[in-house]
């Protein structure tokens, strides 16, 4: 009421916050539901300002995207919980189409195939092991692994795109079962295993201890080296099954294909509330993350905007949804 | 509305907390703390450990916002204060874990916030040398250190000089030092201590927070004591004494937290280590664990107490030596360690022991998984009688299985670590500090569970800092001196004497040497 001289009381913005805890679940719901009720967000205003993105045909093609980055993301999502990050991706997704399309040739598909799977579980076992055993950090080590991929595969086709697409990968890829795409078919029965994997099994729970902390998970008895590098090479391998059902959707190889695929693995895991510190995060988040993503990125196309918009909307998409996240952990630490 | 004017305080009191309340998730840490520190004088602050000691310091340098109470400090009165309010007012800290860069000269150290500016609005670093010689001067220490020194080369007595130094580099008037001497060897002790009274002799106001009371009658000149969150009494040093002190902090008799000794003679043997080496840091350690014992590990900081409970569980590299699991010699990891039966609860909660992310569910089954699949299934409606069971079991509060550990009180997260590895069925179980940090009431509830759990036939290993406790709990007692067994004692001979003569009488004769 009546001011003394010595009485000072101020307040910096934020200084003196302290969010109750309905606050903070809330700002927690929220980061879990963003990417759901963007979606319909999203749904709505295309519904307004660009019918064509419920053309079937243009649906066929969201949805073959959403299976593709959808497989993908499953394995950077994997790779997030264990508090590690996958920046080779996108290079082992053009391999596969490259060792496919280049040894089908002479040899039989399950040959081809099988060799290009073993190639990405290598990829990823050293990506585990460089992060696992030698304390690379996760950044480093898988961006060099890019680079050395990317720059591998183009010493062995020496830059030059040939061959033709197996049919058997049009099949998984565009082949429609029903009315929807064999490729969407696979992303939701990798996505039931993996589901099911981390809800029900130890591996599961061993997951989301090592990512939490590893510390912790390695008292309790966890091989927390194992679990990491099983991550990772599941994260090769499933990168490598994106990348076939890419080149069986788009029906050539490209030098340039997939490279937005780091990028966007993580844009979508992060958006579906997966942390970059690991242990929170969960496939029906990451599924919701991929399909608001691909969405975006669509109605760039459909509403006739330079692509270049595309790119702008990815960084957005990253940065949004990490603001987020770090708003959830200043909260937290209040 | 009051008529508060600058009159009612004392002209020397420099910060004057009123009151200070402060809840965490519905546990009052601290409700109604009241303290003042006066110019010119060194204030010491006791209590046990979850007192509210260190809640209170928190709340002195911003990083806490106090739910209620006034701060009253430099001609102002505040609800709450920010980190960088606090630093502006004179507030300084010296940690018990030191904020320095190792790889980095003293000088910079000690400037790092407020370098001296030079021409062009470059740092002059001549200055800052120049500066840092006067500061180290002023504390005494400008023989010893080297303002060009690397940080990393320096004794820990002279990081914690250096420590101070760099407090008041930012004009700190008011210096919190958190248990000082918990870090120092006893030889740097008289040289901290002339530090501290050299301070005071320039006028600042010294807060000392030591759970060594002897100190306290050495250096202080008022002392506050808390106790669960609240303020016992705040009295002049002259006018008390020690029996006084530990009345106030524990307000009861101390034999009450303990439970009965055991009434079991002990078993076979369980863990026995013969000539066991750690790198640089253990040396020739022979002993042996049988079932139904608790064996004690005691020792000063740095006596490798939990170098050997590390090993014993395959978390440090043996040089040589062995250790025989249960009559066989083995080398264990983590992993089959717990496999077979041998866990370590470890004394840092938040990064070895739980995953504060996690449900208490997840983390009490994490180490069980294998015993509750069904078809290589782990389904929610199987873990939740034994989870229901064993946060009963251990008085878990509250008990909800589907809560988040991190928002456990340290005690409930400790009973929520106990939980899981009593699920477990282990065979030894290591504790490391078993208490630290815990409120007195979970205290007692975990000395009463140990002791139960051994009495069912498992061998316990308790490496401790916390005397009291090592003398109530442990049957035989095992004491370290610098990586080496310094001696034995029975239940019988042990006496806090006898452990402090095991413990720091070796000291004397290794530096004699």
């Amino acid at each position: 009421m009546t001011s003394t001289a010595i009485t000072k009381k101020r307040f910096n913005l934020f200084s003196g916050f302290r969010p109750s805890p309905r606050f903070v679940r809330g700002v927690d719901l929220a980061g879990q539901w963003a990417a759901p009720i963007m979606i319909l967000v999203v749904m709505v205003i295309a519904a307004i300002v660009a019918p064509a993105f419920f053309n079937p045909i243009n649906l066929k093609t969201v949805a073959i995207q959403v299976a593709v980055l959808g497989v993908v993301t499953i394995g950077q999502t994997l790779v997030l919980l264990n508090r590690s990050i996958d920046m080779s991706v996108s290079a082992v997704l053009a391999l596969g189409a490259v060792i496919v399309v280049q040894t089908e040739g002479g040899s039989s598909i399950v040959s081809s195939l099988v060799l290009a799977i073993a190639i990405a579980a290598l990829i990823g076992l050293a990506n585990g092991l460089l992060v696992a055993k030698r304390h690379v950090p996760p950044f480093v080590a898988t961006f060099g692994m890019l680079v050395f991929v990317g720059g591998a595969r183009l010493a062995y086709t020496k830059g030059q795109a040939s061959g033709t697409v197996p049919d058997f990968l049009r099949t998984i890829s565009i082949k429609p079962i029903g009315f929807i795409p064999a490729a969407l078919l696979v992303w939701l029965i990798v996505n039931a295993i993996v589901i099911f994997t981390l809800r029900y099994t130890r591996l599961g729970r061993w997951v989301y201890a090592v990512g939490g902390n590893p510390g912790a998970a390695r008292y309790a008895g966890i091989n927390v080296d194992w679990v990491l590098i099983s991550a990772h090479i599941a994260c090769s391998v499933l990168a490598i099954l994106g990348g076939l059902l890419l080149s069986g959707y788009i029906g050539y190889v490209d030098l340039r294909m997939g490279a937005d695929y780091n990028m966007n693995s993580i844009a979508a895991a992060v958006v579906g509330g997966t942390t970059f510190t690991g242990g929170r995060g969960n496939m029906f988040g990451t599924a919701a993350g991929v399909i608001l993503l691909i969405m975006l990125l669509n109605l760039v196309v459909v509403l006739g905007l330079p692509i270049h918009w595309q790119y702008a909307m990815q960084g957005a998409v990253l940065v949004l949804a990490t603001a987020l996240q770090g708003f959830r952990q200043f909260l937290l630490s209040r | 509305m009051t008529e508060s004017t600058s009159t009612t305080h004392s002209t020397d009191t420099i910060l004057s907390l009123k009151d200070i309340q402060k809840t965490f998730g519905g546990i009052h840490a601290l409700s109604g703390v009241s303290f003042d520190l006066r110019e010119g004088e060194v204030h010491a602050l006791v209590g046990e450990n979850g007192a509210g000691k260190s809640t209170l310091i928190k709340t002195i340098t911003g990083a806490y916002v106090p739910d209620g109470g006034s701060i009253t400090v430099g001609g102002g009165e505040y609800e709450m204060l920010t980190p960088n309010q606090a630093r502006q007012l004179g507030i300084g800290v010296v940690y018990q874990e030191f904020n320095l860069l190792p790889d980095m000269p003293v000088a910079e150290n000690i400037f790092l916030t407020t370098p001296p500016m030079g021409r062009w609005g470059l740092i002059d670093t001549k200055k800052r040398a120049q500066q840092a010689y006067k500061l180290l001067e002023r504390l005494g220490a400008h023989k010893h250190i080297n303002p060009y020194a690397l940080v990393k080369d320096l004794t820990v007595g002279e990081q914690q000089i250096v420590e101070i130094a760099k407090a008041l580099a930012m004009d700190a008037h008011i210096l919190i030092m958190d248990e000082p001497s918990a870090v120092l060897p006893s030889r740097d002790m008289d040289r901290l201590y002339k530090v501290v009274r050299a301070l005071r002799d320039e006028g600042h106001g010294i807060i000392y927070i030591s759970h060594r009371l002897n100190e306290i009658f050495e250096l202080a000149d008022r002392v506050t004591v808390l106790k669960d969150g609240q303020t016992v009494a705040t009295k002049l040093v002259a006018k008390t004494d020690e029996d006084d002190l530990v009345r106030m902090m524990v307000g009861r008799e101390l034999t009450d937290m303990y439970p009965p000794v055991s009434t079991i003679e002990p078993g076979e043997v369980l863990l026995d280590v013969r000539d066991l080496c750690i790198e640089n840091t253990v040396f020739d350690i022979n002993f042996q664990v049988r079932a139904g014992e608790v064996v004690g590990l005691a020792g000063l900081g740095g006596s490798g107490r939990t170098t050997i409970a590390r090993a014993l569980v395959g978390l440090a590299d043996i040089i040589s030596g062995e250790i025989a699991y249960f009559g066989q010699p083995a080398r264990m990891t983590a992993a089959s360690a717990a496999r077979a039966g041998v866990v370590l609860i470890p004394e840092d909660r938040k990064a070895f022991g739980l995953i504060l992310d996690q449900s208490n569910r997840f983390n009490i089954t994490l180490p069980n998984l294998p015993q509750l699949e069904r078809w290589k299934m782990i389904l929610k409606r199987d873990e939740w009688d034994p989870v229901i069971r064993a946060i009963d079991d251990l008085g878990v509060r509250p008990p909800n299985p589907e809560l988040d550990s991190g928002s456990l009180s340290g005690g409930n997260q400790q009973k929520v670590v106990l939980a899981k590895w009593i699920m477990a069925r282990p065979k030894v179980i290591i504790f490391d500090e078993p208490t630290r940090g815990i409120d007195v009431g979970a205290k007692s509830e975990i000395y009463t569970r140990m002791r139960e759990i051994s009495q069912q036939g498992v061998g316990i290993i308790m490496a401790s800092s916390d005397l009291p406790e090592v003398l109530g709990m442990s049957d035989r007692i095992l004491v370290l001196h610098e990586g080496r067994m310094a001696g034995e004692l029975s239940r019988e001979e042990a006496s806090e004497e006898a452990i402090m003569k095991l413990a720091a009488v070796a000291h004397e004769n290794g530096a004699s040497a």
